[in-house]
């Protein structure tokens, strides 16, 4: 389970000073279900992932993963999660049966059950020869599918993905899609960013909309949907940020 | 720490590494290139230079003659010179007959030259060339030997014109003999030669690598991938610092190596410029190298350093080119023979290690100065990792945008 508790990120910009990047998020998901976090580019997603995953050290604020305080324990932290961002690319150099023993060894596994999840992963993917081809040479779904790979490993409880179908095209992103649902069904703790809306809707048990580092909202598609009302999910998240940048129409969403 | 996971980041970060072909190029092929080049090529450069200065024909421009006719005459006699009686009769437009290379050299005659000679007074000449032109300045040293002859002709005939033995001037006779032994004088060379190339080699390993695992992989967003591993981010750097560490010793081994071929397969024609004979051991090779490992730490951590706080790989080669001119500045001493750095020299960190490897290279090493040198050096080095990990440890200088 993953538990954060008012994270606040603050950034120094030389140009503008101190920018507030997420601001007193709290939110949890439970094992087996997956939090959505919905927003525009730029509303603090990607910071309150990297937060999660131990990347950045939250100004205030923390969050428990799956028993271990980020703060406290960074590392166990991570030997718990597995993160999955634009910002977490392959190794060219390397083949993918490389990328996945170099991985495999960081997380502590020995050789024998390294060689197996390989191969079980190989299996899953349907990786074939591609598993022996250097990640360069490689198309963007191969590359996506060893990213996946790399992910879950090590066998992660959490996983952490910010816009894991960026970038793909639409075979390839459903293909995520089924995989995220499968992870739910063996019960891991999903949190997932995106702001395509239609695939926030689709797939996730609880969203969260975020702008300008604030969480705005939280709660099921169905129940965002009942109590703001629209047609759908970007409906709801139009108002939120035409609220947010018209103050004065802000009481309409605040019920 | 983990030092599996340390392991593990390096053997990862060499195979990166050799499969990338500028590392082999750096790493291998440049660093057995260079010392046969430079004492192959720089020796067989300077001997073409010398046999041209001595058999190229040199033309002198005579100016005003007319006053020292059997002066001309005494040179026009010469094997290899050309004489050419330049029509003016002053200094004037002198330095433009020799700038436009009309002739190589030019000999400015006074007025009233020869009757001064007749007069048994002294009579002045001015040869003008050009310091620019290597052919000018061995016709000068050509002409100023034919002058001097000439000069002791005249002695001469005025000694015995007055009845004179000519035996009296020769007052002293002076010979010279070199103590140093050709092995004495072919350490010179190296000493000379093999402690600053073997730290630009080093500098050129280390640099690429660094920049290579640390702000190269901010650039190709794959820092993150092993942030959100389970290791360390000490093991990472770690990792990172030994593979760097890695290559600066590769380019080291080969450089070495490369020399060892140079002076063991006889290519090197620099011992005739030296005037001596290169030879080195297996045992002064592996000295080098040991007492090199303080440098090479610290070229690794600071070149790491510098990638870890670059916000681009064009800004991580800017800042580590500026320190590596910085190291080569405080090199280039070490090529002037003779330059001596005292007992306190040696506590200078690098510095004392270089001047440390040129009395290896000489085999008069003092256990003061090895201490003092290896010591100094190991400190910064162990500053420069601490500095590196810190600064990888940092999101502020690591994410800096």
């Amino acid at each position: 389970m993953v538990r954060a508790k008012s994270l606040k990120k603050i950034f120094y910009d030389g140009k503008r000073g101190d920018v507030v990047a997420v601001d007193d998020l709290s939110f949890e998901c439970h094992p087996g279900r997956i939090f959505g976090l919905l927003g525009r580019n730029g509303a603090g997603k990607t910071t309150t992932l990297r937060m999660l995953a131990t990347i950045l050290v939250p100004t205030s604020g923390t969050a428990v993963v799956d028993g271990h305080d980020l703060l406290r324990n960074p590392g166990k932290v991570r030997e718990r999660i597995g993160f999955l961002s634009g910002d977490t690319k392959l190794y060219d150099r390397l083949t993918g049966r490389e990328t996945l023993k170099y991985f495999g060894r960081l997380a502590g596994l020995d050789s024998e059950v390294l060689e197996r999840r390989i191969e079980e992963l190989h299996q899953q993917f349907g990786l074939g020869d591609v598993l022996d081809v250097r990640i360069g040479k490689m198309s963007t779904g191969m590359k996506q599918k060893i990213s996946v790979a790399r992910v879950i490993l090590h066998d992660p409880s959490v996983l952490i993905l910010d816009e894991p179908t960026l970038g793909l095209d639409v075979v390839n992103a459903r293909a995520t899609f089924e995989l995220i649902r499968r992870w739910r069904e063996e019960q891991k703790t999903i949190i997932f960013s995106t702001h395509i809306m239609s695939e926030a809707q689709r797939l996730c048990d609880e969203l969260g909309i975020i702008e300008k580092g604030k969480l705005f909202a939280r709660g099921s598609p169905s129940m965002l949907l009942e109590t703001y009302g629209g047609r759908d999910l970007e409906d709801v998240f139009i108002r939120f940020v035409d609220a947010e940048e018209s103050p004065s129409r802000s009481g309409q969403v605040t019920r | 720490m983990k030092f599996s996971n340390v392991r593990t980041v390096l053997w990862k970060e060499i195979i990166d590494s050799i499969r990338d072909s500028r590392t082999i190029f750096l790493m291998i092929a440049l660093p057995l290139i260079i010392y046969p080049a430079l004492f192959t090529g720089l020796g067989y450069f300077e001997r073409i230079v010398r046999k041209r200065q001595k058999e190229t024909d040199i033309s002198v421009a005579v100016l005003n003659h007319g006053s020292a006719r059997e002066l001309v005459e005494f040179l026009s006699g010469q094997e290899k010179l050309n004489v050419l009686l330049m029509p003016q009769t002053k200094t004037e437009g002198a330095a433009d007959i020799v700038r436009e290379q009309i002739a190589r050299v030019a000999l400015l005659i006074p007025e009233g030259f020869e009757a001064s000679v007749r007069a048994g007074s002294e009579a002045g000449l001015t040869v003008l060339y050009d310091g620019a032109d290597v052919i000018s300045v061995g016709g000068r040293d050509r002409v100023i030997a034919l002058l001097r002859e000439y000069g002791s002709e005249i002695v001469r005939t005025r000694l015995e014109g007055r009845g004179l033995d000519i035996s009296i001037l020769d007052t002293v006779e002076i010979s010279t003999e070199n103590v140093a032994t050709a092995g004495e004088m072919g350490a010179l060379a190296l000493g000379t030669m093999v402690p600053f190339f073997l730290i630009i080699l080093m500098c050129a390993g280390a640099q690429h690598t660094a920049i290579d695992v640390t702000v190269g992989e901010k650039e190709r967003s794959t820092l993150e991938t092993v942030l959100a591993s389970s290791a360390s981010r000490t093991e990472v750097v770690f990792g990172k610092f030994a593979a760097v560490m890695v290559a600066c010793m590769a380019t080291a081994i080969m450089g070495l190596i490369g020399l060892l071929l140079t002076i063991y397969s006889g290519l090197s024609v620099m011992t005739a410029v030296a005037e001596g004979s290169l030879s080195i051991s297996f045992g002064t090779v592996m000295v080098l190298l040991l007492t090199l490992i303080p440098v090479m730490i610290f070229l690794s951590a600071a070149f790491v350093a510098i990638g870890c706080f670059a916000k681009s790989i064009k800004e991580g080669q800017t800042y580590s080119s500026y320190f590596y001119m910085l190291i080569m500045l405080s090199a280039v001493v070490t090529i002037f023979p003779g330059f001596e750095i005292g007992v306190k020299g040696y506590a200078v960190p690098l510095l004392g290690v270089l001047f440390l490897e040129k009395e290896i290279l000489t085999g008069t090493f003092d256990l003061l100065h090895v201490a003092l040198a290896l010591l100094s050096t190991l400190t910064i080095a162990v500053v420069a990792i601490y500095v590196s990990v810190r600064l990888f440890s940092n999101e502020k200088v690591m994410f800096r945008i």
